[in-house]
């Protein structure tokens, strides 16, 4: 196996297309987003006090007014830290107008339920004020059922959550977060997901009815599971070296604020790796259709996968958001990108490993059905 | 001789199309084994249902006494059809490659990649990719790609399409080579010249069957030309032509204006009985031929002359 995985390596490091589609491509992309978006490193989006109305109608849920208050208050007055929401207002007709005027980046409605207006075009701001309503409103239901069943348990879960909200508050505040590097983001799912033409040629390469190289590997006494293997251990060896070249360069030498740690990155390109690669091994696997078919299949998936998560317009990961949530929780560039921002804007781990779990499913799913489909050793025709 | 590959009533049906019928092959150790057919007879379908590589509606296939498995295959060698080589590997690393997938051991599996290298006339080319060979170095390291590891049975599919004269005697040459350094090959071929040069035992197939099987001897048997005499002569008059045509063991005889074809069905000193009804007639003569039947002229009568796809 060892000789195989060694000559892998060397086939897929001299191949220049794959180099420069794993590696130069998302150098020579990312350059070109650097040059046209300006100089990134210097730029200090302020992602404080960012304008919001609440207009009660109702009594306010419990520990709401505490989340608010403390997402709109510095802890200390002598502190440079800005609060994440300024309230601007309590009155519904003035937060309309408002927002008419664009001087408000949300209005939260509590009327028995809580729920959102943003306004047109809602860009960064309005997500974050989205999705720190959106964790409020999932503690508060485990509280409520919590409240049920263990009444007496109520002041330490309270207290547990105002913790919570704090830790929202100060992470949210650290948080380096430009609106650009979403584009970044992107990049490295997009380049995670270009795995998939080496997982493809993996799978076409080890079938007898599919190339010659394949007839020539099954005719041998190699086991079929374990001549795959060998081939996409070396290509997410290769892949993932060059994936985090890319992302060195990005970080060091562009000097892209990514607003997470170097091993985060090194951790979701492995994860984006081996989904591209599965993805590749899934679709190079389906008998019956040529080669030009499956890579523009593949190069389909792979680009219209990372434009619905915002690669070509930042805006639409949002759109989508709002239209069609489940499709974000299950689009595997939306997931990568998710992981990335949802650290940097949030701080949270929560939602990497929520997202990592989902990728791994997918993963899971598409290198059995890979398997399922390549365990044959025999072919009707070749 | 210990049976290598048995074939029994082999079937193997495409929906409609049947493309071996009851395909019965018995091939013994040491020999040179020709599979001959036209386009579509049902070669290349028999030896990927030998190789285990596709499903068979019938029938019974054994190699070395046993239903292919692992055990088996590490004593098979296959030179391909179409060149299956890695690109990006050098000429060195690619037979290391492929003798890897039978061979463990690093210091012999060296040894083999050298051997094969010098066996398939590759020194001096081993840092050379497969782009920077041409057709003949190419097919001459598919082959050394196939055999490395020192196969008991070799089976080699038109190893020599697209081949120049020199290279394709090169490799015939190391066939027998082979074949002497113990190994049985299956050969198959549209070259009849080929076939007829390197094999000890020909299997004529055709629609699925195997219609004619023997040594070349044995096949030229099966047909009714033994000779063909062609004699230069110009002017012939009909009695003359009504004359050659009546000599004994003459089926067939044609002429042109210039030249006097007859085809004989077996019999002994044809060419001197004709020669000397000529020089009695005081015909003048140009060049004389007197040709044998070849392994082509079998298999276009056994298979048919219209053409196949």
């Amino acid at each position: 196996m060892l000789n195989r995985i060694k000559y892998e390596l060397f086939s897929l490091l001299r191949n220049k297309i794959v180099v420069f589609w794993l590696m130069g491509f998302p150098v020579i992309l990312g350059t070109l987003f650097f040059v046209a978006f300006g100089s990134l490193a210097d730029s200090e989006q302020d992602y404080s006090d960012i304008p919001v109305a609440v207009i009660k109608r109702t009594e306010t849920p419990e520990g709401f007014d505490q989340m608010i208050k403390a997402l709109s208050e510095t802890d200390n007055s002598d502190s440079e830290d800005k609060p994440l929401f300024d309230i601007v207002t309590e009155d519904e007709k003035k937060a309309k107008e408002l927002m008419e005027k664009g001087e408000l980046q949300a209005i939260i409605y509590v009327d028995g339920n809580i729920s959102l207006e943003v306004p047109e075009g809602a860009g960064i701001k309005s997500g974050i004020v989205k999705s720190v309503l959106d964790s409020f409103k999932s503690r508060y239901e485990i509280i409520s059922a919590a409240a049920v069943s263990n009444p007496e348990k109520m002041p330490q879960i309270i207290k547990a959550m105002e913790q919570e909200t704090n830790y929202i508050r100060s992470e949210s505040n650290s948080a380096n977060y430009d609106p650009y590097v979403q584009y970044f983001y992107n990049l490295l799912a997009m380049s995670g997901l270009f795995g998939s033409m080496m997982g493809m040629y993996c799978a076409i390469n080890h079938q007898a009815n599919l190339s010659a190289l394949g007839a020539r590997v099954e005719i041998s006494p190699v086991s079929k599971f374990g001549d795959i293997i060998s081939s996409l251990i070396a290509t997410l060896l290769i892949h993932n070296i060059f994936l985090n070249i890319a992302s060195a360069y990005l970080v060091y030498i562009l000097g892209i604020k990514f607003g997470v740690p170097f091993w985060v990155i090194i951790v979701v390109n492995l994860l984006s790796s081996v989904l591209g690669n599965s993805l590749g091994c899934f679709i190079g696997s389906i008998g019956g259709l040529k080669d030009v078919i499956k890579n523009a299949i593949l190069l389909a998936c792979s680009l219209g996968l990372c434009f619905l998560s915002g690669l070509m317009f930042g805006g639409m990961r949002l759109l989508i958001e709002e239209s069609f949530p489940l499709f974000n929780r299950i689009n595997p560039a939306a997931l990568i990108v998710d992981c990335f921002y949802s650290l940097c804007v949030y701080g949270s781990y929560e939602k990497i490993i929520s997202n990592i779990a989902i990728l791994l499913i997918w993963c899971a799913l598409l290198l059995t059905g890979s398997m399922i489909m390549t365990r044959k050793r025999k072919y009707k025709s070749i | 001789m210990e049976t290598v590959v048995k074939v029994e009533r082999l079937v193997k049906r495409y929906k409609e199309l049947i493309a071996l019928d009851h395909l019965e092959l018995d091939i013994k150790e040491g020999e040179i084994f020709g599979l001959l057919g036209p386009n579509g007879s049902g070669k290349t379908t028999a030896i990927n249902c030998i190789l285990s590589l596709l499903t068979y509606d019938k029938g019974e296939i054994s190699v070395f006494g046993k239903k292919l498995c692992a055990e088996v295959k590490r004593n098979i060698g296959v030179v391909m059809q179409n060149v299956a080589v890695l690109n990006e590997l050098n000429v060195r690393e690619n037979i290391d490659y492929f003798c890897g997938l039978y061979i463990s051991d690093k210091a012999l599996r060296k040894q083999r990649v050298d051997e094969a290298i010098a066996f398939a006339g590759l020194e001096g080319f081993e840092k050379f990719r497969p782009k920077k060979l041409s057709g003949g170095l190419l097919r001459r390291l598919n082959i050394a790609c196939g055999i490395a590891h020192k196969p008991k049975l070799i089976i080699m599919d038109e190893p020599t399409v697209a081949v120049d004269p020199q290279s394709r005697n090169r490799i015939l040459e190391g066939i027998e080579e082979l074949n002497r350094q113990g190994a049985t090959i299956i050969y198959t071929s549209h070259y009849m010249e080929e076939v007829e040069q390197i094999c000890s035992r020909i299997a004529i197939i055709d629609k699925g069957r195997n219609i004619a099987e023997g040594t070349k001897q044995e096949l030229k048997k099966l047909i009714k030309n033994t000779e063909t005499i062609s004699v230069e002569a110009a002017g012939l008059t009909d009695e003359q032509i009504d004359a050659a045509r009546s000599m004994p063991h003459v089926y067939e005889c044609r002429y042109d204006g210039k030249a006097l074809t007859l085809l004989y069905s077996g019999g002994k000193h044809n060419l001197t009985r004709l020669l000397d009804y000529m020089h009695n007639e005081e015909i003048p003569m140009g060049r004389v031929y007197s040709l044998l039947p070849t392994l082509n002229d079998v298999f276009l009568e056994i298979t048919g002359k219209e053409l196949r796809d």
